[in-house]
């Protein structure tokens, strides 16, 4: 078997007019790895996709796939498949002719076209709607079309343009399993673009996160949870992501809303413009603490979300245990000093 | 309070379907009026007051078709002229309507524009210079000078409806066509032609009915070698007498190859001129 497909992206800037859509992107994606673009809507992610697609120009930059230079290549000699949010199918063709439209478009024979056709739809499970038209399936099944339609070619990149977010809740999880075992049997190189943290934990070797035409952060799904490098991708990540609130050090010493959290012995003995971060299951409610009033409450099933005003700003407290609280109740809170994460106000950076 | 609305329906319905027959029936009136001349002499034509009852005679389409008066080369001449003018509007708008629609072109919205404009022109002003331009070739009375002149109305029309048509098309659609190997003729081929099919019988039915129906310019820059058949309804005019009964049947032999069209089409019609209004709908 043959070495997966690896890209480089090299200082990757695209602009429409004077609008910077995306800023000197940097991104190596190794052989055969299962890769998420991570972000908002209008952070870049579909863009940059796009742009491994061949689909979009660029202003400056360079893409290699395999050390050779494709950033000029047209997006039908690129050897990529792509699954489009919309599903693009054709339709007025059956789904035999959209599954089999890149193998006639290839030039392979005929009788492998029909081999070919019937394989792919198998792995995908639609092999007894091949003589329907688009029309006359339903958004899963459409779904599957389009992926069949995508590897039927055996690429040697997939593309997935947030391929989940037409399914509804239930049909998305059991998608999401299907899309990881595809995955690991074709062992091709993938990338895929959500907003949705969930599907981009649970299904990729490495995240990269976008925030506004940036990427911020490359990382395995853990190192991202455990280790955001700055402000915004700790904001972004988690559900519900992380709490922010304004800190400084004095004499050494890190403090909260007027609270001493921990004793802090960095190069800073006092230093101001900080922001603490910590995760909604790392703080606890009790005897001691900063004051908060308890604003809402939002009931999860297991667990429950309680949100608190903390001088005018809203706190998250995820906990599974089963407290008595009412809207209004006045509380104290402390947080776990040793799940605390330090960022600098001004340069968005982690300390 | 659902009595009142129900009688205000049943009024309303009444007031349309009272006006469009009445409508209906001024449109349809010279066409039965015809229908009616075109089955009796030439003697009872000009009965007055008319004869309601009257004996039926088939003389006048015979003499149409196979006397000396007979429209058969003048009917082939127009099929000729209209049926080329067709395809040569279909073969060149499709291509040019995707590019306008498509390819980033330098001037694409002053070439837009233009496309329309031609359309704003009253035809009595081109009469003239029409007649110049085909003079210093010598295309005047020929085939290839009528298609020409028609195919300066019908490729403006064709164009500006086929750019519409094709710009409901997702661009996603033909995204996955290139990523499918798809080079741009191709998903022009397999892709876009098949999902404006609609688009394509309207400008086919529009563009064979004008060419057949014209007369201005047919009987300007034609008349002696290519003859189409507008032209062909002077045979029954002279300066003696005016052959009413001959004529009506040989303008209803006329009409019907654009009928025929016509009722093949009108599905097509219909579901093309609305197509547009819903935008996509019903497509993913």
């Amino acid at each position: 078997m043959d070495k997966g497909l690896k890209i480089e992206i090299k200082n990757i800037t695209k602009k429409y007019g004077k609008v910077t859509i995306l800023e000197d992107v940097n991104l190596t994606i190794e052989p055969n790895e299962f890769f998420a673009f991570l972000g908002p809507s209008g952070s870049g992610k579909t863009t940059t996709l796009r742009i491994l697609a061949g689909l979009e120009e660029i202003n400056n930059g360079q893409i290699f796939f395999n050390s050779k230079d494709i950033t000029q290549s047209s997006p039908g000699s690129r050897d990529v498949a792509m699954v489009f949010q919309s599903y693009a199918l054709y339709p007025h063709m059956s789904v035999f002719e959209n599954i089999s439209f890149p193998l006639k478009m290839d030039g392979v024979k005929k009788n492998q076209i029909n081999e070919f056709v019937k394989q792919a739809s198998q792995r995908v499970k639609i092999e007894h709607l091949l003589n329907r038209k688009p029309g006359q399936l339903s958004g899963g099944q459409q779904q599957r079309v389009a992926l069949a339609r995508a590897i039927v070619r055996k690429p040697k990149l997939f593309l997935l343009d947030e391929p989940l977010s037409n399914l509804d809740a239930k049909l998305r999880l059991e998608t999401r399993v299907e899309l990881k075992n595809l995955h690991k049997s074709l062992n091709v190189t993938t990338v895929y673009v959500t907003h949705d943290q969930e599907e981009a934990m649970t299904l990729a070797n490495r995240i990269g996160v976008f925030l506004k035409g940036k990427l911020m952060q490359v990382g395995t799904p853990k190192e991202i949870f455990d280790n955001p490098a700055s402000l915004d991708v700790a904001g972004f990540i988690g559900n519900p992501p992380m709490n922010l609130l304004d800190a400084e050090i004095v004499d050494g010493k890190l403090v909260v809303e007027g609270k001493l959290i921990k004793n802090y012995s960095t190069i800073f003995k006092n230093k101001k413009d900080l922001v603490v971060g910590i995760r909604p299951n790392d703080i606890s409610l009790g005897e001691d603490g900063i004051e908060a009033k308890v604003y809402l409450i939002e009931q999860l099933g297991d667990s429950s979300i309680i949100n608190l005003h903390i001088n005018k700003k809203i706190v998250k407290h995820k906990t599974g245990e089963n407290l008595t609280l009412e809207e209004g109740e006045d509380v104290k809170v402390s947080l776990n000093p040793d799940k605390i994460y330090l960022f600098d106000k001004i340069t968005g950076l982690k300390i | 309070m659902n009595t009142i609305n129900l009688n205000k329906k049943i009024f309303r319905n009444f007031i349309i379907t009272f006006l469009s027959t009445f409508i209906l029936l001024i449109w349809i009136l010279p066409l039965i009026w015809s229908i009616f001349v075109s089955f009796k002499s030439e003697i009872e034509v000009l009965a007055y007051p008319p004869n309601v009852f009257f004996k039926p005679v088939l003389d006048n389409y015979k003499a149409a078709i196979f006397g000396s008066l007979s429209i058969l080369s003048e009917l082939s001449d127009s099929f000729i002229i209209a049926s080329i003018t067709t395809i040569l509007t279909l073969l060149l708008s499709i291509p040019a309507a995707y590019s306008l629609a498509r390819l980033n072109l330098f001037g694409k919205k002053k070439i837009g524009f233009y496309v329309l404009a031609t359309q704003m022109i009253p035809p009595m002003g081109l009469v003239i210079p029409y007649y110049l331009i085909l003079g210093k070739f010598g295309w005047l009375d020929t085939y290839h000078g009528m298609i020409i002149v028609y195919m300066t109305f019908s490729l403006p029309f064709a164009i500006w409806l086929m750019v519409s048509f094709m710009e409901d098309i997702p661009r996603e659609m033909e995204e996955a066509a290139f990523l499918d190997k798809a080079s741009r003729i191709k998903t022009l081929l397999y892709i876009i032609v098949p999902q404006v099919k609609g688009g394509i019988a309207v400008t086919t039915i529009f563009t064979f009915m004008n060419s057949w129906n014209e007369f201005l310019f047919a009987v300007q820059l034609s008349g002696n070698k290519v003859r189409p058949v507008t032209i062909a309804m002077y045979n029954f005019v002279s300066v003696e007498q005016t052959l009413w009964a001959k004529l009506c049947a040989a303008a209803l032999i006329a009409m019907i190859p654009v009928i025929i069209i016509g009722l093949i089409g009108n599905n097509h019609i219909v579901k093309g001129l609305t197509l547009g209004a819903v935008k996509g709908g019903g497509r993913k």
